[in-house]
């Protein structure tokens, strides 16, 4: 679905991403981990148009996106789960689910998104019951639900995630992790971006470990749990916890 | 059957994307971490993150024998000790062994290509698999026995026995798959013969052989005498061990498990890149070895890369049979022998055993002799006959010397003084030229 090639970006003249090679599947949960400052976000803002590619090749379904805006990788059934969320407090949780489907009401797809409505709420009924409500009111875990909501009233095929279980309680991480697995059950592929390597691994079929802007590893998701530097750097075990 | 059918069979694009994205990922991890790679790549200037394409590995340095026998024991590490779970070795006749280390994920990839290594093979749960082969700092006996195991066979470890034992086992045990080098294979076949034993008491059908140079002749020879299906597989420690590639049941060429590694042939002297199908030496860079990747090591094996497709299914692109090594190969009044020309040369004929050794010497005014040794066979009827001792060696040397190009004398020795009394590896040549 997704084939990236020597990708170069950067902010200005700093380059971040120093030529990054992945690919995504059909029907897979790709996990990409790495420290904070390892370069994620960037990759996912150079995926969807919101950075500029310096260099490489970004593929997606057989298109190059490489010089697409943000309005086209969204045409191409992609969507984006950003970072801490980015919900509009003062609108209520069904005007921001609205703002996901902007683009399909600006083309008259009215059924559409009432089929959207209902099958973000059959996957989150807690949205349901706060539909009224503000954003801003929600909680950690309902927010990141709504964040997810929104991205999913586009019906994209792909799907892209940054950190998604950033400031949220173990339990709530859990809830929205299983939320994402079930999403590949109903035939979406998924990119993670995730600082939570061990928590993201249950849940994803490959992953990258991500160091200073270039992919330093990778593998299934067992390989990665079994590599003892990853376990060290991303799963805070010590010698002495690895060796029991 | 392929075992792995996914990764075995992936469109070509995507398996270059798979090479690309590993290939960057090892040399970022050895650059980072192995001190010989942060000197060589860094003494030449080479930056790593330039390396955009398979064809940009080619701008990088070679790795030789050489260097890693000068950081024994653990220079080429690229993980602490305390994540290695695992360590082989080379046997080290030449010098100081290799020594390589393994993760515990080394050891589940490893597994995972013997096992696509013996069901490429046909062998099954089914199957009881003796294997011959050394289970020791060496790696063929392990890798194949947990290989072997993953597939799911009855493994019988007869490694270390001998041949009479080696022999019951293999009748009693009702051995289907015989796994060893081909010259202990033969060396079962001649003793099986000796002894008096039928092929119909046997249930063998399938060897797979390997660890040294066999031609096909000799493929001809074993499933004649054994009554199987012989296929052929490479690999080596450095690399991981057996698993590196290996015969589907077309037996054209070997399948090179090209997710893990990416394979070169040079001009051994020119050290540049040859055209598929043009003989030269083999040159691997692991993809997936965390405790011991490897960039570009001349293997000093000769073959050559056939990418036509293979209706097996199989999308890698397969090697040639080894042809020999560049350190086998012996340069002879100008002329360039390998030892797999005379074994070519005297398979079949009646009246002796496939074993010889080269003797090499130079005579007071420099011309260069070659004396080639072959073992006579004990149940040749006439060898008691000077004459018919005659005609055989006379025999011998002119098939040998067309063959090869060039004069040399036969000698027939007598049967089981070359091969050691196990019937391991033998030394092939004894180069006493510059004595």
């Amino acid at each position: 679905m997704l084939r990236v090639r020597n990708l170069v970006s950067g902010y200005g003249g700093r380059r971040v991403l120093k030529g990054i090679s992945m690919h995504v599947a059909s029907g897979e949960i790709v996990a990409i981990i790495g420290a904070n400052g390892a370069g994620k976000t960037t990759l996912l803002k150079s995926l969807t148009g919101l950075l500029r590619i310096e260099g490489g090749e970004v593929v997606l379904c057989g298109t190059d996106m490489k010089k697409k805006r943000t309005e086209a990788v969204i045409g191409f059934g992609c969507a984006l789960v950003p970072e801490g969320r980015a919900l509009f407090p003062f609108m209520t949780v069904k005007e921001n689910l609205y703002l996901g489907a902007y683009s399909a009401l600006r083309k008259g797809k009215k059924e559409e998104t009432k089929a959207a409505f209902e099958s973000v709420y059959a996957l989150f009924p807690r949205l349901l019951e706060r539909s009224g409500q503000y954003a801003g009111s929600l909680s950690g875990g309902e927010q990141q639900m709504l964040a997810i909501g929104r991205a999913l009233m586009a019906n994209p095929s792909f799907i892209m995630f940054d950190e998604p279980s950033m400031g949220l309680a173990p339990l709530v991480i859990k809830d929205i992790l299983s939320n994402i697995a079930f999403l590949r059950e109903r035939g979406k592929t998924i990119l993670v971006v995730e600082q939570n390597a061990r928590a993201i691994l249950k849940i994803a079929d490959r992953g990258y470990v991500m160091e200073s802007g270039s992919l330093i590893l990778s593998g299934t998701s067992g390989e990665l749990l079994g590599n003892r530097d990853v376990q060290r750097a991303y799963l805070g075990k010590e010698y002495s916890s690895i060796a029991e | 059957m392929i075992y792995d059918p996914v990764n075995e069979s992936l469109p070509r694009a995507d398996l270059e994307q798979l090479q690309i994205e590993r290939l960057q990922a090892t040399l970022f991890r050895a650059r980072q971490n192995v001190g010989f790679y942060q000197r060589s790549l860094d003494g030449d200037k080479i930056d790593i993150e330039s390396v955009r394409s398979l064809a940009d590995l080619r701008h990088l340095p070679f790795t030789t024998k050489k260097d890693l026998m000068e950081n024994y024991p653990y220079g080429m590490f690229a993980v602490p000790l305390h994540d290695v779970v695992r360590i082989h070795s080379t046997s080290g006749t030449t010098g100081k062994p290799i020594v390589v280390g393994y993760t515990h994920n080394d050891i589940q990839i490893w597994t995972r290509l013997v096992a696509r290594v013996l069901s490429a093979a046909g062998v099954s749960s089914r199957d009881f698999a003796q294997i011959s082969f050394h289970y020791g700092q060496t790696t063929a006996g392990m890798g194949f026995h947990y290989g072997a195991e993953r597939i799911g066979a009855s493994v019988i470890p007869s490694s270390g026995e001998s041949v009479s034992r080696q022999i019951m086992v293999m009748r009693d045990y009702r051995t289907s798959v015989l796994i060893s080098t081909p010259s202990y294979a033969m060396h079962l076949a001649c003793a099986l013969k000796e002894q008096g034993i039928n092929l119909s008491d046997l249930a063998l059908r399938v060897g797979i052989f390997g660890a040294e140079p066999w031609s096909e002749k000799m493929r001809a020879e074993l499933e004649e005498r054994l009554g199987i299906e012989a296929y052929d597989n490479y690999g080596l420690a450095e690399l991981i061990g057996p698993g590196v590639s290996y015969e589907c049941e077309m037996r054209n060429g070997l399948h090179v498990s090209e997710d893990h590694f990416i394979v070169e042939v040079i001009n051994p002297r020119t050290g540049e890149s040859v055209k598929n199908g043009e003989q030269g030496e083999l040159v691997f860079t692991t993809l997936t070895r965390e405790a011991y990747p490897l960039i570009r090591y001349r293997t000093g094996d000769i073959a050559c890369i056939l990418s036509d497709p293979c209706p097996c299914g199989r999308t890698s692109v397969r090697m040639s049979r080894l042809s020999g090594r560049t350190d086998d190969m012996i340069i002879v009044e100008g002329i360039n022998i390998f030892p797999s020309q005379i074994e070519e040369a005297i398979l079949g004929i009646e009246g002796i055993r496939p074993y010889f050794r080269i003797l090499l010497d130079r005579l007071a005014d420099g011309t260069e002799t070659m004396v080639v040794q072959v073992e006579a066979s004990p149940d040749f009827p006439f060898l008691d006959e000077l004459g018919q001792v005659e005609k055989l060696k006379e025999r011998l040397e002119r098939r040998l010397s067309d063959d090869l190009g060039l004069p040399l004398t036969v000698s027939l020795v007598e049967s089981k003084t070359l091969l050691s009394p196990d019937g391991t590896k033998y030394k092939r040549i004894v180069d006493n030229r510059n004595k």
